[in-house]
């Protein structure tokens, strides 16, 4: 063999090895024809759908953390993530967050969250609660995008071109919020052809060219996983406790929430928990009565950031898309949050205020 | 042939050096977190450094841990740096190619010469590492040892989830030996060959931390070193340790491959 056959052998092998992986990301996806509507549907009848994967997530959105109430989120919304899914239902799953050196493991199982920390070694029990900042497994793909299509309008949604994602071939999906209060401009959501399981989510603030936060299934089996591997075998010699929640006693702090707040309904999901959420879809604002404790670590946390609005009784700041806003309501501190302006919020506050 | 290759790596004193040397950070740490009983932070630091205190026979992990980003991957581009350039700095690679036997042979003989290093020096660390864990630091908790995952780990599946590691350990510095071989048939000059093989790994390492290299991310040789943690995870996670397999798989053929490419007709003067 001549040495320049020699050397077109090595590149061969070499463009190959390189370009086969690149070869099956790029091969050509068979367009769905369904409509906006179908996939949407498809999205929202996938929520019982059991499956398992790993999900990376993506955030952008610039929070300091400082070890306070807010920390759990900076990290979800500003960093990247690797989570191991095991997903039965709504109701019951496990999500790892995957670190070189550790992990953190999250599992539901009914009215329950356990959370495991490796370099903690322990174990907390926690009730769920509607009263809770975003976690984990908000961000699965299949939770933020129904999290994001509840109650969109059907002239809000228009087709995207279809993609492979995960190996699998996805339908294209946009949102765009008509709500001139949003902060979202937009979600591009693909949801896998056969189940409807979205499989990436990537959602835009206003006038941003990157998502500030996406989340997209790397690796996905659509067999349904038993109960066994959504539980966690934990040993004997770990250190057990109890998470404590956001809110005090009386959840809605002795106000009762109203009906509208700065032109948002509330939503139908928090009337049963007596809690503060309104608005639809990526328009969304919560109102949560905090304990002291909490609000006392947020309002150190929110005060060493320099674009903080400080009233003395109010502190109020936007994060990217993301409004907050720590007001002291009656003998009560409350966090009004959301993917709205900054003046919605502040507007909210004020409502709240009246009606206390 | 390769007997001969293997004789003369055994007999070497500097391999033993070398091997010595990679063995003393790992010793140097254990003394002293047996006398300060003051370890990482949990998550911070070289994986399960923060673990052994509690139980000594995850030592060798975090030994391995130790050296793998650095230590181990400098001594194989070393050695594997010296293996033709080597001979030829020496002016006996001239009298090598003299005998009936083809390039291609020899070539093969001196990578083998090369892995047999590896797994040498990779089985010194994890041998050393046990070692030093049970008399500085104290057998496993008689619960057990506890997985990343919270579960505990049987000492039988410690035995060979460990000796997986090992080998995966061993498989991700292929990779390092077939481009310091390549290196080596390239240059007469050992040290340059090793250098040449140190580069790229530093590259590797800075576009690893670069947001905007993700899409080389996959195709890096550092990107999967440190996924033998992902043995100790219940259920194991076996996705990066394959890709990371693969991976190093990849390199061997292409580096092996360029360096037989060009050894095969290369001008020998010395």
């Amino acid at each position: 063999m001549v040495p320049a056959a020699r050397w077109l052998l090595v590149l061969a092998v070499a463009v190959g090895l390189v370009g086969a992986p690149v070869l099956v990301r790029a091969w050509p996806v068979e367009p769905s024809d369904a409509s906006p509507v179908e996939v949407a549907e498809a999205v929202r009848a996938s929520a019982g759908t059991g499956w398992s994967g790993e999900v990376r997530s993506q955030g952008s959105v610039e929070i300091p953390q400082s070890d306070a109430t807010l920390d759990g989120v900076a990290r979800l919304l500003g960093e990247s993530s690797t989570l191991r899914v095991w997903w039965r239902s709504p109701e019951e799953y496990r999500v790892d967050r995957v670190r070189p050196s550790g992990e953190t493991d999250l599992v539901r199982a009914g009215d329950v969250t356990l959370r495991w920390r490796y370099e903690g070694n322990r174990v907390t029990f926690t009730p769920v609660s509607t009263l809770r900042l975003p976690d984990d497994p908000d961000v699965v793909p299949l939770a933020l995008a129904r999290r994001m299509l509840a109650g969109a309008d059907d002239d809000e949604l228009t087709r995207l071109p279809d993609d492979r994602v995960a190996g699998r071939p996805a339908a294209g999906l946009r949102l765009a919020p008509a709500d001139p209060r949003s902060t979202i401009d937009r979600v591009d959501l693909w949801a896998d052809h056969a189940s409807g399981l979205p499989l990436r989510v990537e959602v835009y603030a206003d006038d941003e060219a990157a998502p500030a936060l996406a989340s997209e299934v790397t690796d996905l089996d659509l067999r349904r996983p038993t109960a066994r591997e959504t539980a966690l075998d934990l040993g004997d010699g770990l250190e057990y406790g109890r998470g404590v929640g956001l809110g005090g006693p009386g959840r809605a702090g002795g106000i009762t929430p109203p009906e509208r707040l700065a032109g948002l309904p509330r939503r139908e999901e928090s009337r049963e928990s007596g809690l503060g959420v309104y608005g639809r879809g990526p328009t969304a604002l919560a109102a949560l009565p905090l304990r002291d404790s909490v609000a006392r670590g947020l309002r150190d946390q929110l005060r060493q950031v320099r674009a903080t609005r400080d009233t003395g009784s109010r502190l109020a700041v936007a994060f990217g898309p993301l409004s907050v806003v720590l007001a002291r309501i009656g003998d009560r501190a409350y966090l009004l949050v959301g993917t709205v302006t900054l003046p919605t919020v502040d507007r909210a506050a004020d409502e709240l205020e009246e009606a206390a | 042939m390769i007997r001969v290759e293997l004789w003369q790596l055994l007999r070497r004193p500097r391999t033993w050096i070398t091997i010595a040397a990679l063995n003393a950070l790992p010793a140097v740490v254990a003394v002293l977190l047996a006398l300060t009983d003051l370890g990482p932070r949990p998550g911070t630091g070289p994986p399960f450094l923060s673990a052994v205190l509690t139980d000594g026979t995850l030592f060798p992990l975090a030994a391995l841990g130790l050296v793998l980003p650095l230590f181990l991957p400098v001594a194989v581009a070393v050695v594997g740096g010296d293996a033709v350039a080597g001979e030829s700095q020496g002016g006996t690679l001239r009298y090598l190619l003299v005998r009936p036997v083809p390039r291609a042979r020899l070539l093969v003989a001196k990578l083998v010469s090369v892995v047999a290093f590896v797994v040498l020096a990779t089985l010194a660390v994890a041998v050393v590492g046990y070692v030093l864990g049970l008399l500085l630091l104290g057998d496993a908790p008689v619960t057990g040892t506890v997985s990343v995952s919270g579960s505990t780990l049987t000492p039988e599946q410690m035995y060979v989830r460990t000796a997986m590691t090992f080998v995966y350990v061993v498989l991700c510095m292929l990779g390092v030996a077939a481009i310091a071989l390549f290196f080596s048939t390239l240059t007469e000059s050992s040290v340059g060959a090793a250098l040449g093989t140190i580069g790229l790994l530093i590259a590797s390492t800075v576009l690893l931390g670069l947001d905007a290299a993700e899409p080389l991310e996959p195709y890096l040789m550092t990107r999967h070193w440190l996924a033998f943690v992902d043995l100790f995870r219940d259920p194991i996670r076996w996705g990066d340790v394959v890709d990371g397999t693969l991976t190093q798989l990849a390199y061997l053929v292409v580096f092996a491959g360029a360096a037989w490419a060009n050894f095969a007709t290369k001008d020998v003067a010395r």
